[in-house]
């Protein structure tokens, strides 16, 4: 298994990932990385105390895809998620390309 | 669960029927619906305050010729979703003119008490960390658009003066 | 068009206090996110793929260019930029900060503007017609009974927590433009036989999972029965209405299950009880909305405008804008423009601030400074004069906004998709835009000819595809994006759903498939005939056989 834990920041909503350290990071890159049963419960608690302490907002599991060394979600959805809006990050630039990720859609 | 009238926390003197463990007579009583339908006669004639509950599926008009017999109509919400509550509110009271008290009870949350001061309810039972919130909740918005059970001045009464005087 | 008066303003700046009050509420943690998710929805705030969005209300699509600038100004000092208008003649903000909302909800209420259920199991935005007011074929002005309907909806006690979210949608003209008959309530208001004003009711249409067209219920109701009436059906809906299942929860359902008849039979039955109650309104206050929607004081103009005509022949490129986005006028001289938010390869219904404010310029320059929201996601300035049309035009060549492809197929209605969506299954923004630029030739554009193409990317159908000539579903299978064609639908006065054509296509393949449709129609055509008239005549075999073909 491998998988990491994602919410969104309450005050204004951007997407973290939980470090190894649990603490929040906007880049996925940074996401700790369980490949255990037990990181992952210990990770997903840490999410739901800060949730509780009104940090994030519903904390959840992201599985990864194994078999790599970089962090990609198994999920588009998540991936997406990950690196934002596949059509434009500034206005009005276009962007092609069939997939996100489609390159880490081949090491499944 | 606290009880408010007009934000205040009165005493609450009713019991919910458990058919299990009937309570003495005199003891004012609250007969959930289900229980009306199968054993009216029987709690006609319960010697004491009589109350009903009824669930959001309950149609008004089945219960109206009792209405001389209740002091009491409680409206269950099981979640604050679900709104059908505030039409049979609306429909005792605009329509069979139920006159005696009326209760919402159930997940009501803060946030709806004007609706369910509008729709015609007096009294709420309310979670223990919304008692405080009456007045602040009722005043959130002054004057409301459209007409409702309430006696609320409307916006059209307000623009209108005239028309609404007749 | 309409303006707040005290009591109006009032309200929503009440509405701002609480929302202010709610926020703190969360941020301190006395609200739990899901005690306040509620709470947020009614104002319009959801939490989405990426970050929050804020759904601002255009009521029946009609804002001012000081309300458009002010849409720009927060897209500029709250959010990225830019923002996106919707199917629904709504406005939305992709990525404001919690913290931000009661005060771009304060900007918005100074210019009379609020996010009031824009979300949320309440009454929707009314929905109407875009050229509302000057259309040629208009009888009735929509936009009067919108604005009585949306102030008697606007926190209504009884109407809140209904079984589901609901939209009502008004025409008063010959021609449907507003959808009304995939509404949860549709009114077409029209003059009866014995020269009374009023509405034919239908009821129980809608798209999602369960497409329906919505069915009469009452063919003449007197106009002032509107409220009654309408109070009647709601709560017929609210107490009836399915609870036990969100995906059989609208009013389609409760119709369909029901039958109409009986439907109807209990409305009426409630209706007796209402109708002569204090909802009829007094005259005085229809006169009172009435007199924000009387005709502008129009220059008298004689046809043919000169000016007008000459620049038609000179110039090509205004000729062809004109083809597409120039609208018919009541009034003789005048012309409604349409502004077209589908550059090729952009993001359909997107605009920067900038944009906003060129757009909102020329309004104030040459439309008495009032803007329309389509719910094609285009934007219209409905008082132009014909002598002004040039320069309008360049006008918006100059703000990049002058893409002349009003009603052609690559006009594409598309909901935001997995690129923004929560509840998405595929993206749908980036098909648009792989079609467009396929068809991106404005010669080979209009020799199709009109042609609607719609893109939803869950099945909740918020890209109307099953309403689309040619509609796009995207699905998910097996992790891979897939794409179901549906044809034949359309959203007018003659409301089809679209019939699914056969198995789905997948991202790669999805624009060489509705290639395939074109060229097959193309190909069977007859002199002047529109994809739709085509496939009505033809049917959809002919089309299927194109697309699962043998493999070459």
């Amino acid at each position: 298994m491998k998988s990491a834990i994602t919410a969104n920041r309450l005050t204004d909503g951007a997407v973290l990932f939980l470090t190894a350290v649990e603490t929040w990071s906007e880049k996925m890159a940074d996401a700790g990385v369980a490949t255990d049963q037990a990181t992952e419960d210990r990770l997903l608690k840490a999410g739901q105390v800060s949730a509780e302490a009104q940090h994030v907002v519903d904390p959840y599991v992201v599985p990864l895809i194994e078999g790599q060394d970089e962090i990609s979600p198994m999920d588009r959805r998540e991936r997406i998620r990950g690196t934002g809006p596949t059509v434009q990050q500034e206005f009005n630039t276009r962007r092609h390309g069939s997939d996100v990720g489609a390159a880490a859609e081949k090491g499944r | 669960m606290p009880i408010l009238r007009n934000g205040a926390v009165i005493e609450d003197k009713w019991v919910l029927l458990d058919e299990a463990d009937e309570p003495q007579a005199g003891t004012p009583l609250v007969v959930p619906s289900e229980i009306w339908r199968a054993s009216r006669d029987r709690y006609l004639k319960w010697y004491g305050p009589l109350g009903i509950r009824l669930s959001p599926a309950d149609e008004p008009s089945a219960i109206a010729h009792d209405f001389g017999r209740f002091e009491l109509i409680e409206i269950d919400f099981p979640v604050f979703g679900d709104g059908r509550g505030f039409s049979i509110a609306r429909l005792l009271r605009e329509r069979y003119d139920y006159q005696g008290e009326l209760r919402a009870v159930g997940d009501i949350l803060r946030d709806q008490f004007l609706f369910l001061d509008r729709c015609g309810f007096d009294t709420l039972a309310v979670r223990q960390d919304q008692v405080g919130a009456w007045k602040e909740a009722l005043s959130e918005l002054s004057t409301p658009y459209q007409a409702a059970t309430d006696k609320r001045t409307t916006v059209l009464s307000h623009r209108h003066p005239a028309k609404a005087a007749e | 068009m309409y303006r707040y008066d005290e009591y109006d303003e009032t309200l929503v700046q009440e509405r701002v206090d609480q929302f202010r009050g709610q926020v703190a509420r969360r941020l301190s943690g006395e609200l739990t996110e899901n005690q306040f998710r509620p709470l947020r929805l009614m104002n319009g705030l959801y939490l989405q793929l990426h970050s929050y969005m804020l759904r601002v209300a255009i009521p029946y699509g009609v804002l001012s260019s000081t309300q458009m600038h002010r849409l720009a100004d927060i897209a500029r000092r709250y959010d990225k930029g830019y923002g996106h208008f919707t199917t629904r003649q709504n406005f939305q903000y992709n990525w404001p900060r919690l913290e931000d909302t009661p005060d771009i909800l304060q900007d918005l209420a100074d210019v009379e503007m609020h996010a009031i259920q824009t979300s949320g199991n309440c009454i929707r935005n009314v929905t109407s017609d875009e050229f509302a007011g000057v259309a040629p074929d208009e009888t009735h002005d929509p936009r009067i009974a919108c604005e009585i309907i949306r102030q008697w909806s606007s926190f209504h006690p009884e109407f809140s927590f209904l079984p589901r979210k609901f939209k009502i949608a008004v025409s008063g003209a010959k021609s449907d433009r507003a959808a009304i008959k995939v509404h949860d309530i549709g009114l077409r208001q029209y003059q009866n036989e014995d020269g009374e004003t009023g509405y034919e009711v239908m009821v129980g249409g809608g798209q999602g999972r369960t497409p329906m067209i919505a069915k009469t219920i009452r063919p003449f109701l007197l106009e002032k029965h509107l409220l009654s009436y309408l109070e009647a059906i709601m709560r017929v809906y609210n107490r009836f209405g399915r609870r036990d299942n969100k995906y059989k929860a609208r009013i389609k359902i409760l119709v369909h299950e029901m039958g109409a008849a009986a439907f109807s039979g209990l409305v009426e039955e409630e209706w007796e009880q209402l109708k002569d109650t204090s909802l009829q309104l007094p005259e005085a206050e229809v006169e009172r909305i009435q007199s924000y929607f009387e005709p502008p004081a129009y220059e008298d103009i004689n046809e043919p405008v000169a000016s007008f005509e000459n620049k038609r022949t000179e110039d090509k490129g205004f000729a062809a804008w004109v083809n597409t986005s120039v609208f018919p006028h009541k009034q003789a001289g005048y012309a409604a423009a349409i502004i077209s938010l589908k550059p090729i390869g952009g993001v359909p219904g997107d605009a920067s601030a900038e944009q906003m404010d060129a757009i909102a310029d020329l309004a104030d320059q040459y439309s008495l400074g009032e803007l329309r929201v389509t719910h094609a996601q285009n934007l219209v300035l409905a008082y132009v004069k014909k002598s002004d049309l040039y320069a309008l035009w360049q006008g918006l060549v100059e703000a990049d906004l002058a893409t002349a492809n009003q009603g052609l197929i690559t006009d594409i209605i598309v909901c935001p998709g997995l690129d923004y969506c929560q509840l998405a299954t595929a993206r749908s923004i980036p098909i648009a835009q792989e079609i467009a630029e396929r068809f991106a030739d404005i010669r080979r554009q209009h020799d199709i000819g009109n042609l609607y193409v719609n893109i939803s990317g869950c099945i909740n159908a918020c890209g109307h595809h099953h309403v689309g000539h040619i509609g796009i579903l995207g699905l998910e299978k097996k992790g891979q994006e897939s794409y179901q064609i549906t044809l034949g639908g359309r959203a007018d006065e003659h409301a089809a759903i679209g019939e699914r054509v056969g198995p789905a296509f997948s991202y790669e393949t999805i624009v060489d498939a509705v290639e395939t449709i074109v060229d097959t129609y193309i190909g069977i055509r007859e002199t002047d005939e529109r994809f739709i008239d085509t496939l009505t005549r033809t049917g959809t075999d002919v089309f299927k056989e194109a697309l699962y073909a043998d493999p070459a």
